[in-house]
């Protein structure tokens, strides 16, 4: 469906309903999806495998999304993951995921659609 | 005056000083050594909507409103009342704030023959206060704004996404019900040889849509969104109570409801930055403005997360201390040096950038705390090591 090499999508959300709702939609596109639930845990996960897309909140305990974008910047980027971050924040703070190396980013509440479309595109890139 | 006979003065006199206590522009009762009331001037009557003649005769305790400290029945307290704010019941019910003093009257031989009350009206006063209060209130919640959306996008935000994946998982449910539909009539028509392959294209249908997952995962669906919904509803729930204004007289409440209700608005501001420890104590419900105090509360906690830099904790506790219900809010942020300690009760006075703060969290709370619930707002800090504000509020009369 998806026709992209690498169909493996990583969802960071602290919030397992957010992460869940994340997961379905993407799995009907023909993803197959994994779930951190923080910023470390994202960083374990991403030593043991490469996703073609991460989904990134920012309000997350322990290591936040700015935490992961600036630790992401800091390092080579793993294997090119695009990253997509997802916030019910506000605008401001979308924008500064962007300055922080974010390649797209979603304003919660979202349409699918734009979900879908949005990891798509991150996901040919790769 | 023009005075001719002793008669005439003391007609003259009394008239006189009759016009005076009416003329007063502070409301005067005169009380006999039973608490009985034998005088009430004219600003009395239009302050508390009753007629005149109406209160003569009265005890005085029937302008006692709950939550007053001391009751208007205990003769030997009024003999020598602090000057301070009460409350008067009016004709119609309401209770009206007054700065209230009284002594005892005493004839040439030093007995008791009763009671001089006077007391100002405070009705504009408070109404300005409250105003000043309300504005501060919505200017923190202002500052909270942020948060509380986010913490209404992320439910809303799933609940959207879930409702397009269910009308996805309906449409393929209708598919293949609909491919059931074809089996019926081949079976119907007694065509074997069509039911067969009618049956296989039902079962590949299952296979293609994952039927089985479907299945498994709309129940869950459906319980995350309404947990979700639920989340919003108590959100609006706990911003509604938090906006709303006290009524005028002081009513029982409990404290660590407040206090609850309160954690659950700054939520999104305290959950990242520190463990909350909660320590509710059996605590008896009390006299207060509880609106009032639930702002007291949320100016701490998020003082409490400002101050702390990086991770830590919040201990909330509630507790009874001899006559007092006591809440401390402690953190283990960066502390205040003894210079600023000493001023973080004026207003205006702030350590916060632009923006972050008003200056006046902890003025306004001293002023609800101290002033109009006769408490104690105590601070205790140690640089680097953290700050624990107390909040003690007098159980007070019922």
């Amino acid at each position: 469906m998806t026709e992209c090499k690498n169909d493996r999508v990583l969802i960071v959300d602290d919030d397992l309903s957010s992460a869940h709702a994340i997961a379905r939609t993407l799995k009907r596109a023909g993803f197959a999806t994994e779930i951190a639930m923080d910023g470390f845990s994202a960083g374990a996960l991403l030593q043991s495998f490469v996703p073609a897309v991460m989904t990134l909140d920012l309000m997350m305990p322990g290591l936040n999304g700015h935490g992961v974008l600036q630790y992401m910047s800091e390092k080579e980027r793993i294997g090119e993951t695009g990253i997509l971050v997802i916030s019910g924040m506000p605008e401001e703070s979308l924008r500064t995921a962007l300055l922080q190396g974010a390649d797209d980013v979603l304003a919660k509440p979202y349409e699918n659609e734009f979900l879908i479309e949005k990891v798509v595109r991150l996901a040919r890139r790769t | 005056m023009s005075i001719n006979t002793n008669d005439e003065f003391l007609a003259k006199a009394g008239a006189y000083l009759q016009n005076a206590i009416h003329s007063m522009p502070l409301s005067l009762i005169l009380t006999d050594a039973d608490d009985i009331i034998r005088v009430v001037n004219r600003t009395t009557h239009s302050l508390l909507g009753f007629n005149q003649g109406e209160l003569v005769g009265q005890p005085l305790s029937i302008l006692h409103v709950k939550g007053n400290k001391d009751d208007l029945s205990n003769i030997d307290a009024l003999s020598n009342h602090d000057t301070q704010e009460i409350h008067y019941r009016s004709k119609n019910g309401d209770a009206i704030p007054v700065l209230f003093t009284s002594s005892a009257i005493y004839d040439d031989a030093e007995k008791l023959m009763g009671i001089v009350c006077i007391a100002q009206d405070l009705t504009a006063m408070r109404t300005l206060e409250t105003q000043l209060l309300q504005s501060e209130k919505m200017a923190s919640i202002g500052q909270l704004a942020a948060g509380v959306a986010h913490e209404i996008n992320n439910p809303m935000g799933f609940i959207y996404s879930n409702l397009g994946t269910l009308s996805e998982y309906i449409e393929d449910l209708t598919d293949i019900l609909s491919s059931y539909g074809d089996l019926d009539k081949a079976v119907a028509a007694g065509d074997l040889d069509k039911a067969r392959a009618q049956l296989e294209k039902v079962h590949a249908k299952k296979q293609s849509l994952d039927l089985d997952y479907l299945l498994d995962d709309i129940g869950q669906l459906i319980d995350e969104s309404r947990e979700g919904a639920d989340r919003v509803r108590k959100i609006v729930l706990n911003l509604k109570e938090f906006s709303h204004v006290d009524k005028e007289e002081k009513m029982p409440a409990n404290i660590n409801d407040g206090v609850e209700s309160t954690l659950n608005i700054v939520w999104n501001e305290l959950k990242y930055k520190a463990d909350v420890e909660r320590e509710y104590g059996d605590i008896p419900e009390v006299y207060c403005y509880i609106q009032e105090l639930n702002q007291v509360f949320m100016n701490l906690l998020v003082n409490a997360a400002h101050a702390i830099e990086g991770h830590g904790t919040i201990k909330v506790r509630t507790y009874c201390e001899e006559s007092s219900v006591c809440v401390s809010i402690a953190d283990t942020g960066k502390g205040m040096s003894a210079e600023v300690q000493k001023r973080i009760f004026e207003p205006f006075y702030t350590t916060k950038v632009v923006g972050e703060g008003t200056g006046l969290g902890l003025s306004i709370g001293y002023g609800i705390v101290v002033d109009k619930h006769g408490g104690q707002l105590l601070v205790d800090s140690s640089e680097g090591k953290g700050t624990t504000f107390t909040i003690k509020i007098p159980i007070g009369t019922v």
